[in-house]
């Protein structure tokens, strides 16, 4: 196994790859920037370096940079995380040009998956289902007309390049073809730096299934269920569930089945995720494939007994996956709620600040996986989330359940973090009766009116403590953690 | 005694504090009131200990967190909540206001020009930060006085954005 390795990424999905190197006697050295010095991801790993940039770019994005690094410290690999260059493939091939090794799939992979025209025309040359459209990049007008002529209205513009919900627009007659193509390509540049776009058929109220896959060096492929993940903002995850409450054990066959597949033809290595549309008929068609390990892994994890990231550790060392394909059953559901510090009663605003208090919560089925500590800054040079809390139970309800509960037990001052925003998302009809799609309004569910039962007394215990703090009357109890002053075992000098 | 007026989330309760008493519109409790950090405070009402967590925004403005559920709120002096609503039927003083960037960030979209009417929730200006875009509303009904800022254009934390009269 690796002796050392380096984690190029920050907040909870580098502790995360730190647990899995302790588990595994790996040294795990981390990078930091000077906005960083009180991050929570530094105390967990053995060793923290940190980087400066002389491009105008974060840190985090600087390959040569981390490279250096990598190689002044004798680490033997680099795990990406996800997002910065996870999905870069000139730094995975400047790692493997340097004799490192990138823990992940090859740069050839990465190439192939991220142009989603290139991989729409793999996917299709290999049978497996995509969303009507082209598989090649639409220029202009003329070319977005006679794509159209085959698939008819409504339809969705993409990117080429794209992902997270840029450069995408619906269009649903030819009067408004000519502004959107504009809009999604002018987007799509100023995202991703590429103007390339593409158009599929709209598909109408879908759900966003993905299946995790794992693959080694050997040739061996193997799935690990899948996941939904229909509950979104902005096509911004919020809420998953594994195994998803929509498919049935048929759907369910034919979706792992067909993402092997597409892992195969994409040459796969390590763990990576396809991502699937299901239309209102339960027919999915691929959407794309993100390879790299997924924020929502644990749900997964959970579910199937397997540690994705020593997984990912033994595959990039050389060793072969540790689990046969049919030793994986679905065992009970699992959930995920990515807490963000964002205020969801002020249009999710997000909230920045330095965390005064972190109070985890825990009890049977519970795991958190964090990415602060107290003292640690929320600031604006990095995303929102914070931790994210997954629940297991032995069925659905008991996960639900058990998730209700950690909610009301998680404690963060500080920031405005987005805690309550699931108890009210769990509680909704359109949440337990599972006819949520990734269209449903979060909105819908924020300003959902039916209160919550205990809510009325809760608001008046929070106007009481209010009131009580603001009184400068009131006497506050010493607590038992302060300095005591009745302390018996005082030296006595005179 | 004190007589407090505080709101949570805009609906506004009556708080009557008296030594270990506590009166709440129409409730009264025996209290118990323990700090545990600047952030957690442990009320005792009669036979329930409530463990909370509080963010403090000054000037009598609290965040309160507790059993997963979140409150804003703002405490008056009964006094004070008095003026106020005085003032406010008198004059249109609390009309006016200076829309400020709650963060650092890029000025990405602005609505509107100056010399528009305006209502309280409009969305003014959309800011991105944190990768994300946000919509900045306003909080008054008005007319919009002045713009400082232009699309595309930087702005720290604090600064006025759009005035409100």
């Amino acid at each position: 196994m690796f002796k050392k390795i380096l984690i190029a990424n920050r907040g909870e999905i580098a502790v995360r790859i730190i647990k899995a190197c302790r588990e595994l006697e790996i040294i795990s050295s981390v990078i930091y920037t000077e906005h960083d010095k009180n991050s929570y991801h530094l105390r967990e790993a053995d060793e923290a370096y940190l980087i400066t940039s002389q491009l105008k770019i974060s840190p985090y994005l600087d390959k040569h940079e981390i490279i250096k690094i990598a190689k002044h410290i004798g680490a033997e690999a680099i795990h990406p995380g996800y997002g910065f260059l996870s999905e870069n493939y000139e730094f995975i091939q400047l790692i493997e040009n340097e004799g490192l090794i990138f823990i992940g799939p090859s740069s050839k992979s990465v190439k192939m998956m991220g142009i989603k025209t290139k991989a729409r025309e793999l996917m299709a040359s290999k049978g497996i289902p995509i969303i009507p459209g082209t598989t090649e990049p639409v220029r202009n007008f003329n070319d977005a007309v006679r794509a159209i002529a085959s698939i008819n209205y409504p339809v969705m513009i993409k990117a080429s390049a794209g992902g997270g919900g840029k450069g995408m627009r619906v269009v649903r007659s030819e009067a408004e073809l000519e502004e959107n193509l504009a809009r999604a390509q002018s987007e799509s540049e100023k995202a991703f730096g590429s103007n390339e776009v593409f158009i599929e058929k709209y598909i109408p109220d879908p759900k966003h299934i993905e299946v995790q896959i794992i693959a080694d060096k050997h040739g061996n492929y193997r799935h690990l269920y899948d996941r939904e993940c229909s509950i979104q903002r902005r096509h911004q995850k919020l809420l998953e569930e594994a195994p998803s409450p929509t498919i049935d054990e048929k759907v369910r066959e034919e979706i792992t089945s067909t993402a092997v597949n597409v892992a195969k033809a994409a040459e796969y290595v390590n763990a990576g995720t396809i991502e699937f549309l299901l239309d209102q008929d339960k027919k999915f068609y691929f959407l794309e494939m993100n390879t790299r390990v997924q924020v929502e892994h644990p749900i997964t994890e959970a579910i199937t007994g397997i540690d994705i990231v020593k997984e990912q550790l033994n595959i990039a060392y050389g060793n072969r996956i540790s689990f046969k394909q049919e030793d994986i059953k679905i065992n009970g559901h699992a959930i995920e709620c990515r807490i963000c510090a964002e205020d969801f009663k002020n249009d999710f605003l997000p909230s920045t600040g330095q965390i005064l208090h972190h109070r985890l919560p825990s009890g049977p089925g519970i795991r958190v996986d964090r990415g602060i500590g107290v003292l640690s800054e929320i600031s604006v040079h990095y995303d929102s989330l914070m931790a994210k809390l997954i629940s297991w139970g032995n069925n659905r309800e008991e996960s639900i359940a058990r998730l209700k509960r950690a909610l009301s037990e998680y404690q963060i001052s500080g920031v405005v973090s987005n805690i309550p925003l699931f108890s009210k998302i769990l509680n909704h009809k359109k949440f337990t009766d599972f006819s949520y799609t990734i269209n449903t309004l979060i909105n819908e569910i924020v300003h959902n009116d039916e209160e919550l039962n205990d809510d009325g007394n809760l608001a008046e215990v929070a106007a009481l403590i209010s009131t009580l703090l603001n009184d400068k009357s009131s006497k506050l109890t010493a607590n038992k953690n302060d300095v005591n002053t009745d302390n018996q075992w005082k030296i006595d000098y005179e | 005694m004190s007589d407090y007026i505080t709101a949570v989330d805009s609906k506004k309760y009556h708080v009557i504090i008296n030594n270990n008493d506590v009166k709440i519109n129409d409730s009264q409790y025996k209290y118990e009131l323990t700090k545990a950090s600047n952030a957690v405070y442990l009320l005792k009402l009669e036979n329930k200990i409530y463990d909370i967590t509080v963010n403090h925004f000054g000037s009598g403005r609290y965040g309160i967190l507790i059993q997963g559920r979140y409150f804003e709120t703002e405490v008056k002096t009964r006094l004070r909540e008095k003026a106020e609503e005085y003032l406010k039927n008198k004059t249109d003083v609390l009309n006016k206001g200076e829309m400020k960037a709650p963060m650092p960030g890029l000025v990405v979209k602005i609505n509107v020009s100056v010399g528009d009417k305006v209502k309280a929730g409009d969305i003014l200006v959309v800011l991105e930060a944190m990768k994300m875009e946000n919509n900045l509303k306003s909080v008054h009904s008005g007319t919009i006085k002045k713009i400082r800022f232009k699309e595309g254009e930087n702005v720290e934390k604090g600064d006025v954005i759009i005035t409100v009269d």
